[in-house]
């Protein structure tokens, strides 16, 4: 899941957890060192997580936008026409290594990317990967 | 690499360096500098390194603009595709803060 807008400041991710666990996953995460930037009750239909995934079916082509990355394959082909979105350094690459292969042939960006903008595309492509399957 | 980028045909030029303008940064400066012949301003300068996502290209780029961006006389500077990282991000501000008057 994406965060609301209100709370958005980033390449940021958010998990819902039932607020009766809070201090037990607060503690393990901090364990862990990774605190999260901010713990917030969903009291507000705004304050709700947005859904991770966007689609946009241009005819010919279908865009899957996960957080802030974007992937887009021509439905006939199902080659990859293009990746934008994100900020990381591993977004160009990754564009270069998938852009105008097909799902099938292109590396999966599990495989190459190391950023959370190549997390992101994973979901994507991932995505992707299931609806040109249907 | 550093130096002044010119756009040539499809590419840009930096030092002897020539960079198809494709996607990412290449296109960012060919736009920037096709906005900066329309309004009669100079090419751009650029700090280029290479990153597939491990951050090692950018931390060079951060330890270089840390070491000679005091002294330089940029107007406005704009960051693109660099692996965020605080600390690296703190002494490059305070690098921006020894230039006068203090770009944007």
């Amino acid at each position: 899941m994406g965060p609301p807008p209100e709370i958005r400041s980033g390449c940021d991710l958010v998990i819902e957890f039932p607020l009766i666990e809070e201090l037990n996953i607060l503690r393990t995460l901090r364990e862990m060192n990774v605190s999260p930037l901010q713990v917030v009750p969903v009291n507000s239909p705004l304050l709700q997580p947005v859904d991770l995934f966007q689609i946009k079916d241009f005819g010919r082509y279908l865009m899957v936008r996960a957080a802030n990355m974007k992937l887009t394959v021509d439905k006939k082909t199902q080659k990859i026409v293009n990746i934008s979105g994100g900020g990381c350094p591993d977004v160009p690459y990754l564009a270069r290594e998938m852009v105008g292969r097909s799902l099938a042939e292109a590396p999966s960006p599990r495989d190459i990317g190391h950023t959370l903008c190549g997390y992101a595309l994973q979901l994507a492509y991932e995505e992707m990967k299931h609806r040109c399957s249907q | 690499m550093a130096g002044e980028v010119n756009l040539e045909g499809d590419s840009i030029r930096i030092g002897e360096r020539r960079v198809p303008v494709n996607r990412g940064t290449p296109a960012l400066l060919a736009a920037a500098i096709k906005a900066g012949q329309t309004l009669n301003l100079p090419p751009p300068f650029g700090y280029l390194a290479g990153d597939i996502g491990l951050g090692g290209g950018s931390r060079q780029l951060y330890d270089y603009l840390v070491k000679n961006l005091p002294g330089s006389r940029f107007s406005v500077i704009t960051f693109h595709y660099l692996l965020p990282d605080v600390d690296w991000h703190n002494k490059v501000l305070f690098a921006l803060e020894e230039i006068s008057p203090r770009p944007y």
